[in-house]
């Protein structure tokens, strides 16, 4: 027994020693500065002219969708001291590091007899001197939008942790026409803009206009026949149906995160309650039954709980429900009136609207209601949206009337940061964004 | 039994008797315990009093905060001290002449053994040689004696004051020092903003420095961990590519004290952007 104590107590000296041994100096550095990553595009690669074309198509997409995005800064190509043109080589790192590019990205393309194309690209590391990752895409020649967006999701989401959104659509309703009289007509394009086209034809009013998880489809409140119903629209064929014929109104519209529910707000006799349709068995479920508005249903990313809109203590505030309609919380207490929640697809805040002071807010909290943030204001900001990768919200936003002739209504995109707010171009007045999820 | 004495009974009795002294009782007691349990309302509004902003200027306080230096005090070698050592010497060297005539006279008296002699002829041997030694030893610390002061000179003319410390083993950074250090790589670090859990994202860098202040070698502590959380990744990628940004080369780092930074681990922490 005593001579185990002996070994036990000589080990544990020796642990001190070797403790000790390692005494070296650590500094804590808790702060640094916030500023888009500069990063360097070298133009893609082509062999022939039909590949530089696409090479060139190419780079000036993946460019514009790391600049837009916020976080990357692409540096301008005319400092670039380097111009690599065979994609196998490894970069010239002093070079790349004299104009303060944190990663540099090479790519190729090469066009095939049946007229597809492939490319491949690497993105490196080049203050560390070492290839991050490489990839290699093929698909057919028109289709090299989507490939473009492609690759900046690759690189944002190497770069950054987080999931892209580059690959995305938006909904919206477009609007024109005297306020009087407005045409609203609902329209899909991609999320810089491109390839928009019209989904109705504005003989009736359409509203808050939603993606499925599929993103096939849309759902949408439309006032066919004066009615205001939920409907469901093909995106493909363009075939519209109605959501549940039950008598009331229905509005307020969301799919649930697997895509095999509807979330509404169903209105009869003066009280409107959040109700569940089940797309498959069209079986309707009611979920909220107090005897004033509840109403703006949006489901949690795993669909475990709903973020709704209600007054049933006094003035419109946020709730927080289970997918069953029990243990109900109010989260938002701030001063104001607190509408349209929106839940992040990352899970870890809920977006709405605040009307307070005769002025909108734009604002974020976390599912708790703990951490309230605005991050933006203005005559009319309403109706905040999501990018798949919960970093970004859209909205819509209507300017101060000028002279008596009212404001134009338009998109805004805005980083969860506050930061990088900048409009969505569209071809008339927008309002209403939805954003698609991700295409596979 | 006792407890519906005690408290069925009275009130039953006063409200008979139409007296309410104990419900007031009652009363009063809970009210008293529902203020102390939820506090007075506060009737005034909070206003927010704006502080007039304090102007910093940072200073360098790194001779305040090192650790204490010893000095050691030295005479001056004045040619006064060099005679009287010479004189000294001397004076010695005739002693030890003397002792050895001594000795060698003894044993020349002395014929009683032929080992005592050859003892003893060691002994004188050995006297004779130790004055040597010991004039040897006298003169080369004289001789260092002569040397110290030439440097000492030397040295006095390019400073007025000299300071003798111990080896700088013991002495740490200091305070404004390791400050300069992390000023430094604050300016080069960009965090990624609005990441995910950003307070548990600090990262370890050991970083290696050579003696001009350029990073020789940096590498991430928690490899695993970035394969398995990208989240991490990118939070420990930005933290590795400020520390080797071109820019943040030559960093302030005191030369003496090589051997206290030589190795360096730096925690970047971005817990200060939580809230985002």
């Amino acid at each position: 027994m005593k001579n185990i104590k002996k070994i036990i107590f000589t080990f544990l000296i020796f642990i001190l020693f070797v403790v000790n041994a390692n005494a070296e100096l650590r500094i804590d550095i808790t702060s640094g500065y916030t500023e888009p990553t500069p990063i360097g595009i070298n133009d893609f690669i082509g062999t022939n002219d039909e590949e530089k074309i696409v090479a060139k198509q190419i780079t000036k997409l993946v460019i514009a969708d790391l600049n837009n995005s916020g976080l990357f800064k692409v540096i301008d190509p005319k400092a670039y001291i380097q111009k690599i043109t065979n994609p196998s080589i490894i970069p010239k790192f002093p070079d790349w590091k004299v104009i303060n590019a944190q990663a540099l990205i090479v790519g190729s393309t090469q066009l095939n007899e049946s007229g597809n194309i492939r490319i491949e690209f690497r993105l490196w590391d080049v203050f560390a001197e070492q290839q991050m990752a490489g990839w290699a895409f093929s698909t057919t020649r028109s289709n090299w939008r989507q490939i473009s967006h492609r690759i900046a999701d690759k690189v944002y989401e190497r770069l950054t942790g987080e999931i892209g959104y580059f690959d995305t659509r938006i909904a919206y309703i477009a609007e024109s026409g005297p306020q009087k009289k407005r045409i609203k007509r609902l329209a899909i394009m991609d999320q810089d803009g491109a390839n928009h086209r019209f989904l109705t034809d504005g003989n009736n009013l359409v509203l808050t206009p939603r993606f499925s998880p599929s993103q096939q489809e849309l759902t949408y409140l439309s006032y066919i026949g004066r009615i205001p119903r939920v409907y469901l629209l093909d995106i493909e064929t363009g075939k519209q149906e109605i959501v549940g014929d039950f008598p009331g109104m229905t509005f307020a519209p969301r799919f649930s995160p697997y895509g095999d529910h509807v979330i509404m707000s169903l209105a009869t006799d003066g009280n409107s309650d959040i109700y569940s349709y089940n797309l498959k068995t069209n079986i309707r479920k009611q979920l909220t039954t107090y005897r004033g508005i509840d109403t703006s249903p949006s489901y949690s990313p795993k669909g475990k709980k709903i973020a709704f809109n209600s007054d049933r203590g006094g003035s419109p505030q946020i709730y927080v429900m289970n997918n069953k309609g029990k243990k109900i919380k109010r989260i938002s207490f701030g001063k104001g009136r607190y509408s349209t929640p929106v839940w992040s697809p990352r899970g870890d805040y809920i977006a709405f609207t605040k009307y307070f002071n005769d002025t909108f807010y734009i604002g974020v909290m976390t599912p708790e209601g703990k951490g309230e943030r605005v991050i933006s204001k203005g005559f009319l900001v309403e109706g905040p949206t999501w990018t798949p990768n919960g970093r970004m919200i859209a909205y819509t936003r209507k300017d101060y009337p000028i002279k008596k002739k009212e404001g134009k209504t338009r998109i805004f995109l805005i980083d969860l940061t506050g930061f990088h707010e900048k409009e969505v171009i569209t071809p008339l007045e927008a309002s209403d964004p939805a954003w698609s999820p991700l295409l596979d | 039994m006792t407890l519906n004495n005690l408290i069925f009974l009275p009130l039953k009795k006063e409200i008979l008797e139409k007296k309410n002294y104990l419900l007031q009782s009652l009363a009063f007691h809970i009210l008293i315990i529902i203020l102390i349990y939820y506090g007075l309302p506060n009737l005034f509004r909070y206003r927010v009093e704006f502080l007039p902003p304090l102007p910093i200027e940072i200073i360098n306080i790194s001779d305040k905060t090192t650790a204490p230096q010893i000095n050691f005090k030295k005479t001056p070698d004045t040619g006064k001290n060099k005679t009287n050592y010479i004189d000294q010497e001397d004076v010695k060297y005739d002693n030890q002449i003397k002792t050895q005539d001594d000795s060698s006279e003894v044993i020349d008296t002395k014929e009683v053994k032929e080992i005592i002699k050859k003892k003893k002829i060691v002994k004188l041997k050995e006297l004779k040689k130790k004055p040597n030694q010991l004039q040897s030893v006298l003169k080369s610390i004289e001789q260092v004696k002569r040397d110290f002061s030439k440097k000492k000179k030397n040295k006095e003319e390019v400073k007025s004051e000299e300071k003798v410390t111990p080896t700088n083993l013991g002495i740490n950074l200091s305070i404004s020092e390791v400050d300069a250090i992390r000023r430094h790589f604050e300016k080069c670090w960009n965090i990624p903003s609005g990441a995910r859990e950003v307070g548990n994202l600090a990262t370890e860098i050991k970083v290696r420095f050579n003696k001009e202040g350029n990073v020789v070698d940096a590498r991430i502590v928690d490899i695993s961990r970035m394969k398995r959380d990208r989240f991490f990744r990118t939070a420990a990628e930005s933290a590795l590519r400020a520390v080797l940004n071109p820019r943040c080369q030559n960093a302030p780092l005191p030369q003496d004290k090589f051997d206290k930074w030589k190795n360096l681990t730096l925690n970047f922490d971005p817990k200060s952007i939580i809230g985002y």
